[in-house]
């Protein structure tokens, strides 16, 4: 067993005129979950695709349990897609509209030859275990709530049993007072089924309370990588640090008076020479306009591309 | 103390649905301070938006009932004839949407009608007046090179920069209660935490009375002066956001602020919820609406609707409880 | 789709369509057993008889009874209309399936084939299949289906490609389907609705269509009765009855007003509960 369980190295992937992901390596082990963070533009989606096979790679390579998946053949294709599943943003879209609950469950099952009889108690016990009840099968995506589709989505996401899960904002459009319930959730799928998580998002809030890791991007790049915990409480990347502060929280005193970023994100068509992020950085100088920053390892671990990192 | 600017008192909108009749707002009574902004919470299904709806009249064809005083300079706006109503808006009102694309032309450029819409209250004024004070206002909101900006089309903006539109718009109308309903909610945190920034310095600069719809305690934490929560359709507490949000007073309130994840959430911490689901507004049980998911509740929960009772000087809450 | 037909019922144009259409289904499918004559059979001593207890409709200029012949040309006429529907509705939504998915090179020879097709007009092309094949019904079907396939074709793309990006092909594809799965079980159920509105209002104008070519000779030949054939046979001796025509007419009026009202019904049942679903 390979110590990563899926290792992106160098992929880039472009669209056009527009790079959405640019040089990136990243490597996620077993059990453990990585928050991909990043806002509009940063190619966080894109990134999530490539490890679903959803997009292919124009350069680089992402290999799972050491074996490259561009040298996989159809049929190991298709079986690389019972270990690595997706769960959508919008739970309701991501279900076929003509067909029921049930039969969308049943679905995975047809497409992978696995005999149906014999598999269906596994999908009731795991719709049961979404807190779920039976009678949402014979339904259509449009007659469910959003919440009751996104749990459609987990369900249907582990009928295959995969060993990796990408969830792309797991918790978009969710009442405050529901979140915690799917976050819970999510965790203690991830403990029974000892499922690897990629959490995109640019909720910081609720990847905090699951993610491990933190990977952060920006114009298609990882400008940060490494333990959640401390990230959080001391960024690096001065666009990590803006990223945090931009987190709305209660705050009934006004204690924090969150500076905002000034500038511009530049057009991605059309990037500028040097650091991506000097449009916007509070501690630009002539040198980041220049070169472009590598990535550099910190004491703690920790990956950043910065010229001058708010931590050594 | 000075005169609220608008006064709603037990506004109930509902509306003809397949299933029913959905009472969407009951009852609902509050103040708009001149010159305070108060914040709006609700989640999906509280009846924030109906609210917003309702005063400027926007509401949809399938309306059942319309009930209740919406009073601004002593006149019941809900007994206006529409065309009045339509004149105030513009005038008195004006609105900033959650997707700034639905309000915007696509067809017409940002300076067209940025100087279109001023034309409600100027219309004597020459075209030069107007762009000259359109291009003021994009500069006042952070818009780089303005006067070229006034010459672009919607699509040629971003998202960000669209709401900073709108706000130039909401703006250039001097209307005296500007609503924003889930301004930031489309929008990433670095450009809604700008356009945060930009909506509170207006705001103490301007001191206008802002309607701020949120399902954000976060957000209007960081805006706003008073804060009412809407459950349901009902208004279960309200006050000064600083009281209501340090020691709330309504389970359901107690329960939202709960399930903010703390700062030093550690990763597997169980995350708060509130169990259950929000009821069937077509289908309303007896007493509390809240009832169904409280952990504060007695058998005398289900009996009636509790009273909105003061607890101290412009703080209320519904609840018996307490 | 059963909510579809209950809808239709429901709408006052939509239930007469349905009974027009019931009624002559019936009457083609079931006339030539319940009338006791053959529709070839000649019987020159009493042609050009009006509408009596023996001859309901009468009888045509070399004495055929034309109740009979009326209810083969039914016959003619439906299986005329749901065989090129039929073929050109597959075969129209294949190809803009294909055009959708395909690259651009590709799809710009289909839609080329597309606006070439549109661009004969139904006759010419007819009289130019018949001048180098010779009549014939399946001619006639031929003819009409092709130049129906850009009408299917330009819609099953456009639905196809409001989908293309939708997020549940995504998922499918990442559920491990394969290319045909995902267009068989999961893009087609999504388009048919539009295009089966389209079929059902094509039916009339496919039925018109035959009806013409075959007035003119070039559609299906004599001695089978088409509705076309029969106005033809009685146009030309309208002085000797006056019957054939205004019955011939008169069918074809009723068949067409039924599944133009029926297929216009069913496009507003069809087209609210489309939007109506999220």
């Amino acid at each position: 067993m390979h110590p990563d369980l899926i290792e992106v190295q160098d992929a880039a992937v472009a669209f056009g005129r527009v790079t959405a992901v640019d040089a990136v390596s990243l490597a996620i082990r077993p059990g453990e979950t990585v928050g991909l963070i990043g806002e509009s533009g940063s190619g966080k989606s894109t990134l999530a695709r490539l490890l679903v096979d959803l997009v292919r790679p124009n350069a680089g390579t992402v290999r799972f349990d050491g074996q490259d998946l561009a040298t996989l053949d159809r049929a190991a294709r298709r079986a690389y897609r019972r270990d690595a599943q997706m769960i959508f943003q919008d739970p309701v879209a991501s279900l076929s509209p003509r067909m029921t609950i049930g039969r969308a469950l049943a679905e995975p099952l047809a497409i992978h030859g696995i005999d149906r009889a014999q598999a269906w108690p596994g999908v009731l016990e795991l719709l049961h275990r979404v807190g779920l009840p039976e009678t949402i099968l014979g339904k259509y995506p449009h007659q469910v709530s959003g919440g009751q589709a996104r749990r459609v989505g987990i369900a249907r996401a582990l009928v295959l049993r995969p060993k990796l899960v990408v969830a792309d904002e797991p918790t978009a459009g969710l009442d405050v007072s529901v979140q915690g319930d799917l976050v819970n959730l999510m965790t203690e799928l991830q403990r029974d089924f000892g499922l690897t998580y990629l959490l995109v998002s640019h909720n910081l809030n609720v990847v905090r309370a699951m993610a491990d890791r933190f990977a952060v991007m920006y114009l298609g790049r990882l400008i940060e990588v490494g333990p959640a915990r401390r990230i959080f409480v001391a960024p690096a990347h001065p666009y990590t640090r803006a990223l945090i502060a931009a987190t709305p929280r209660l705050d009934p005193d006004r204690l924090q008076a969150p500076v905002p970023l000034a500038g511009e994100m530049p057009n991605p068509a059309d990037l500028p020479p040097g650091c991506r992020f000097q449009t916007r950085c509070p501690l630009v100088d002539d040198h980041c306009r220049k070169v472009e920053p590598p990535e550099t390892a910190l004491t703690d671990g920790r990956m950043v591309r910065c010229h001058k990192p708010l931590v050594d | 103390m000075t005169e609220a600017l608008l006064k709603i008192r037990d506004l109930s909108v509902h509306f003809r649905t397949g299933n029913g009749t959905a009472q969407v707002l009951r009852n609902v009574s509050l103040d708009l301070g001149r010159g305070r902004a108060v914040g709006v919470v609700g989640e999906s299904g509280s009846g924030k938006s109906t609210l917003a709806a309702a005063l400027l009249r926007l509401l949809p064809a399938n309306l059942a009932l319309l009930d209740g005083t919406i009073e601004l300079d002593g006149r019941n706006l809900l007994d206006l004839p529409i065309a009045e109503t339509v004149a105030l808006r513009g005038t008195r009102f004006a609105m900033i949407f959650q997707d700034p694309m639905t309000a915007l032309n696509p067809v017409f450029t940002i300076g067209n009608q940025l100087v279109e819409l001023q034309r409600a209250k100027r219309p004597k004024a020459s075209k030069t007046e107007l762009l000259a004070r359109a291009t003021a206002m994009l500069g006042r909101v952070g818009i780089a090179d303005p006067a070229r900006r006034l010459t672009q089309y919607p699509h040629e903006f971003s998202g960000g920069m669209r709401q900073r539109v709108m706000i130039a718009a909401a703006l250039l109308t001097d209307a005296d209660l500007l609503i924003a309903d889930e301004p930031t909610t489309a929008l990433d945190p670095t450009i809604e935490a700008q356009i945060v920034a930009l909506m509170r310095d207006l705001h103490d600069e301007i001191g206008g009375t802002l309607m701020l719809i949120s399902h954000s305690l976060g957000l209007i934490s960081e805006l706003c002066d008073d804060v009412v929560v809407l459950y349901a359709g009902k208004l279960v507490e309200s006050g000064p956001m600083a009281d209501v949000f340090r020691t709330p007073l309504h389970p359901y309130t107690r329960a939202l602020i709960a399930c903010e994840i703390a700062a030093d959430v550690e990763r597997g911490d169980r995350l708060a919820s509130i169990p259950g689901e929000v009821p069937d507004v077509t289908r309303l049980p007896p007493g509390c609406i809240f009832a169904n998911r409280c952990p504060d509740v007695i058998p005398a929960c289900l009996d009636a609707v509790p009273e909105l009772r003061e607890f101290g000087p412009d703080r209320r809450a519904a609840c018996i409880r307490i | 789709m059963r909510a579809a037909f209950r809808a239709v019922w429901r709408s006052p144009t939509g239930r007469i369509g349905l009974v027009l259409v019931v009624l002559v289904l019936l009457f083609s499918l079931f006339g030539p057993f319940v009338i006791p004559y053959e529709p070839n059979k000649l019987d020159v001593l009493h042609r050009f008889a009006g509408p009596t207890p023996i001859h309901w409709m009468g009888t045509d200029n070399l004495g055929r009874d034309l109740a009979v012949r009326m209810a083969v040309g039914g016959q003619i006429a439906l299986g005329v209309a749901l065989s090129t529907i039929g073929l050109s509705l597959v075969g129209g939504t294949l190809l803009g399936i294909a055009a959708a998915y395909a690259p651009t090179q590709i799809e710009r020879v289909i839609l080329i084939v597309f606006d070439v097709l549109s661009a004969f007009p139904p006759l010419i092309f007819a009289l130019a299949i018949v001048a180098l094949l010779g009549p014939g019904l399946d001619k006639v079907v031929f003819i009409l289906a092709i130049t129906m396939v850009p009408h299917f074709g330009r819609i099953a793309r456009a639905q196809t490609l409001s989908l293309k990006h939708a997020p549940f092909l995504d998922a499918t594809r990442v559920l491990g389907a394969s290319a045909s799965r995902l267009v068989l079980v999961h893009v087609v159920p999504n388009i048919m609705g539009p295009l089966v509105v389209l079929a059902s209002m094509d039916i009339p104008v496919v039925i018109t269509l035959e009806a013409g070519l075959s007035f003119l000779g070039i559609g299906v030949p004599p001695p089978r009765a088409s509705w076309g054939g029969l106005l033809h046979d009685g146009y030309t001796n309208l002085t000797q009855s006056p019957w054939p025509v205004t019955f011939a007419g008169l069918m074809l009026i009723l068949a067409t007003l039924g599944f133009t009202l029926f297929g216009e019904a069913l496009r507003d049942a069809i087209d609210p509960k489309l939007r109506a679903a999220p």
